[in-house]
């Protein structure tokens, strides 16, 4: 079975990748999401800063639901290019 | 009449087998991906893909994490590229392309100790230096 990977990079030399079975929920709140892991201490949690929450949600929903035949890794997240997965998330706001 | 007894556990979930769903769930299936590495002589490790929690990337280095359920919690791999952020995008790659086909479901991380040089798994990754 395939494993998709989701990736954040918050600085250089500062990334992270999670198999996509250990993301456990995403909340959308005011002006941010946040992404819940299994994970160790430190890593559990990624708030996103966010324009509109809802499609910034649905949009990773899209992008995890992707082709299957897709090489399995999703940039979530590259603070370092500016690259989202989604046009309504502007940051990493913190890992904890 | 249907009689239902309490105190006995359900034996079934959905139509499915509880037990045979249960153990599934539990085991290691056959086809599972498993990753290996190699420190040096007498010190490597070997995990299931499914036991992979995180990796994560610092100066020069990957710390992959796995559920510690066992002897191995974590492997560090070490990186040659500047940017290990390229490291990690090959790393994911490579993980997410075993096991289909023909292909093998072993994947060799890191091997320090092979005859002749450290073997890798993707070239931006030089090797592994801990097994912990």
């Amino acid at each position: 079975m395939k494993t998709k990977f989701l990736l954040f990079q918050n600085a250089a030399n500062d990334a992270l990748a999670y198999p996509l079975d250990r993301l456990q929920d995403v909340e959308g709140k005011d002006g941010t999401i946040v992404m819940s892991f299994d994970a160790p201490s430190g890593e559990t949690t990624i708030t996103l800063a966010t324009s509109d929450e809802f499609q910034a949600l649905k949009d990773i929903s899209e992008a995890i639901g992707g082709p299957v035949h897709s090489d399995g890794v999703l940039v979530i997240a590259d603070d370092v290019a500016e690259e989202y997965v989604s046009s309504q998330i502007t940051a990493i706001n913190s890992v904890a | 009449m249907v009689l239902i007894n309490l105190n006995q556990e359900p034996k079934t979930l959905n139509g499915k087998h509880l037990n045979k769903q249960l153990k599934k769930e539990k085991m290691t299936r056959a086809d599972e991906i498993m990753l290996v590495a190699q420190v040096g002589d007498n010190d490597s490790m070997m995990s299931p893909l499914g036991k992979l929690k995180s990796i994560n990337s610092g100066s020069g280095v990957l710390l992959l994490n796995f559920d510690a359920t066992a002897n191995v919690a974590a492997v560090t791999l070490t990186t040659s590229s500047p940017d290990e952020f390229t490291a990690l995008k090959a790393l994911c790659r490579a993980l997410n392309g075993r096991g289909r086909n023909m292909q093998s479901n072993v994947v060799v991380l890191a091997d320090a100790a092979a005859a002749t040089a450290t073997v890798t798994v993707v070239p931006e990754i030089t090797g592994c230096s801990i097994i912990a």
